[in-house]
């Protein structure tokens, strides 16, 4: 799989695409400024790329800009955002245009290799990949727990699951039960939160997200400063 | 009108206050002489007259402020930077040689220009009662004579009508520019003289100064703190798994193996540890997108469902930026700690040199400025950049946090 990897971190991107290479990628382009992000994505059209959020000339969220830029002239683009923090701003402004293959992670995911992998393919094949702590935090608001209160703790396990973008065979497998009792535990979320069912992982991340946090609002349009 | 009305009743005040007060006008200024030379003891007379000087002098003050639009502050030296009994730092204070100044011009000043708006403003109705009066009892005006026009003749008593309209109309228009002299007046004898001014800008300079220097030193040892015994206490214990990692790994491969895994756990909380103090310092979405992304970010992540109307304001330094962020956090945490309320707002506004944060919420109430240091940390901190902070919270709600700082652009 054709990969690009955005990172100025020398020792980090160095690292990176030497896992990815362990792994059966193939490291198209390695970039360290934002300017030359854009171009590389637009020119090479990987089939996915893991874009650190803050890079120079600014180090503000270059990667972020270039992301959304590059999205924006090749529409579902898959791209993996990872970043030393999370910030939900950010997350709602990845999913603002609807298309999936987005993700947005932490840095420290990559301790988990195999987990990390994951979720670089599954954005890869247009899923999404949102860090659990972006969820837990949407979660924990207690305008929630009125509703989420009816779920039941496995079934809240499951939604985070969910929410992440992980399909039903990835959150069968995580929890170690079998995929018909995942398909019973989403329905009976769905039904519960009274949302539209959908077999499609991304539009599921989607109403999920919404469902959580229905103030959202994103601001794509605004440059950078400098 | 109304402003020379009150000026005719203080002046009314001043000449009661001279008549009980002063047995001898003429030995006022005598007598304050002769009490600068002398002991100050006791002299009640003296003691009585000055604060009675100054009471009408602050209501003189207030009374300017109101029509000028603009307050005039006390200037009088304190307690605090001036010593001696009462009198002598009353007697040693410029400003109450200048209250005493004002006072006499406003004696000759107060007094025809009351009267004259008063006999301006009746000589209106009085004109058009003159033809009434010319056709009841015309011998009643006999050598009466009303802005040069003789009211004994048959169109005397009709020509002043409209004489007595432009006098009224003369009045209307001459009587606020007259009040507004005479308030500047005021304000030039009364209002606080450069040096006094300076010097409380000063005191408060030096108040200030000394507030955000020891802020910044405690926020430094709390950083100090949290770095050693979190993130730091955190990379020994990893540093220490992977050195029993290493030695164990060729006789026990699986302890090996647990013992990564725990310095893996280990370098994800201390990352976790690192992100929330690093929030705490300088949040990264302030640094990357300023404080209008900032404070909508605020916005989305708070507990209690919170709009955001923020107006385009330009960047502003970043220490600004930082104080108002973390004004925006403090009272948004407060709200979802204690206020158990369903909705919030953030509102900025910018405009007259000054920038307004005002976060409101729809919950019980009741905060406190006295209570918990978070409000009046965030006071100390705007005092910093002469900012002012409000809070309005009665009991039952809203309350409203409102900051006040006052900027270039």
């Amino acid at each position: 799989m054709r990969i690009v990897v955005a990172e100025d971190l020398a020792i980090l991107r160095d690292g990176l695409i030497r896992l990815f290479s362990a792994h059966g990628f193939e490291v198209v382009a390695s970039v360290d400024r934002g300017p030359d992000l854009v171009e590389a994505l637009v020119e090479k059209r990987p089939e996915v790329a893991v874009v650190d959020v803050r890079l120079p000339p600014t180090f503000t969220n270059e990667g972020l800009w270039a992301a959304l830029e590059a999205r924006r002239r090749v529409p579902g683009l898959p791209i993996l955002i990872f970043s030393q923090y999370v910030e939900p701003l950010y997350a709602s402004e990845l999913l603002a245009d609807g298309s999936g293959g987005v993700g947005y992670l932490l840095k420290d995911r990559v301790i988990d290799v195999a987990q990390f992998i994951e979720a670089v393919r599954r954005v890869a094949g247009g899923g999404t990949a949102m860090d659990p702590e972006v969820i837990a935090g949407l979660l924990a608001r207690p305008q929630q727990a009125a509703p989420l209160s009816r779920l039941t703790p496995r079934e809240r396990e499951v939604l985070l699951l969910m929410a992440e973008g992980r399909s039903n065979s990835a959150i069968a497998d995580r929890l170690t039960v079998t995929e018909k009792a995942i398909d019973k535990h989403i329905s009976h979320i769905f039904d519960k939160l009274d949302l539209p069912p959908s077999s499609n992982d991304h539009r599921r991340v989607l109403a999920v997200l919404a469902y959580l946090n229905p103030s959202g609002r994103s601001r794509s349009e605004r440059r950078p400063e400098g | 009108m109304r402003y020379l009305l009150m000026g005719l009743g203080v002046w009314a005040l001043c000449l009661l206050s001279i008549m009980i007060y002063y047995p001898l006008t003429a030995l006022v200024p005598f007598i304050l002489l002769i009490s600068l030379f002398t002991p100050p003891s006791g002299n009640s007379t003296t003691h009585k007259a000055l604060s009675t000087l100054r009471s009408v002098a602050n209501m003189e003050r207030r009374r300017a402020g109101t029509l000028l639009g603009q307050p005039i502050s006390e200037p009088y030296l304190t307690r605090e930077n001036a010593e001696g009994t009462w009198l002598t730092i009353v007697l040693k204070d410029p400003a109450t040689w200048r209250d005493l100044a004002w006072y006499l011009l406003h004696l000759c000043l107060a007094l025809p220009l009351g009267i004259g708006a008063i006999l301006l403003l009746v000589s209106a109705p009085y004109g058009a009662a003159l033809p009434v009066v010319h056709l009841l009892r015309p011998q009643d005006l006999q050598g009466v004579v009303f802005d040069g026009i003789p009211l004994d003749t048959t169109w005397g008593p009709w020509a002043a009508v409209p004489a007595g309209v432009l006098n009224g109309l003369l009045g209307w228009w001459l009587l606020p520019r007259l009040a507004l002299v005479e308030a500047r007046i005021a304000r030039w004898l009364l209002a606080p003289a450069r040096k006094v001014l300076l010097a409380k800008r000063i005191e408060r300079l030096t108040d200030t100064r000394s507030d955000a220097v020891d802020d910044r030193a405690t926020e430094l040892r709390r950083i100090e703190r949290d770095l050693h015994d979190g993130a730091q206490a955190r990379l020994v214990a990893l540093a220490m798994n992977l050195g029993m990692a290493q030695q164990t790994i060729q006789e026990d491969p699986e302890a090996a193996a647990k013992l990564l895994a725990e310095a893996q756990g280990s370098a994800s909380t201390a990352l976790t540890e690192l992100r929330s103090l690093v929030q705490g310092i300088c949040p990264p979405v302030l640094a990357e997108r300023g404080l209008l992304d900032a404070l909508r970010a605020l916005a989305l992540q708070s507990p209690v469902p919170t709009a955001a109307h923020l107006a385009d304001i330009p960047r502003q330094p970043a220490a600004v930026e930082s104080a108002l962020y973390f004004v925006a956090a403090e009272a948004l945490a407060n709200i979802a700690k204690h206020a158990n309320a369903t909705q919030a707002a953030v509102r900025l506004e910018h405009g007259s040199g000054a920038l307004c944060l005002e976060i409101t919420d729809n919950g019980r109430g009741g905060a406190d400025a006295d209570r918990g240091t978070g409000i009046a940390g965030i006071a100390r901190r705007m005092a910093a950049f002469d900012g002012a902070l409000s809070v309005t919270s009665p009991v039952g709600g809203p309350t409203t946090v409102q900051v006040e700082l006052p900027c270039a652009s």
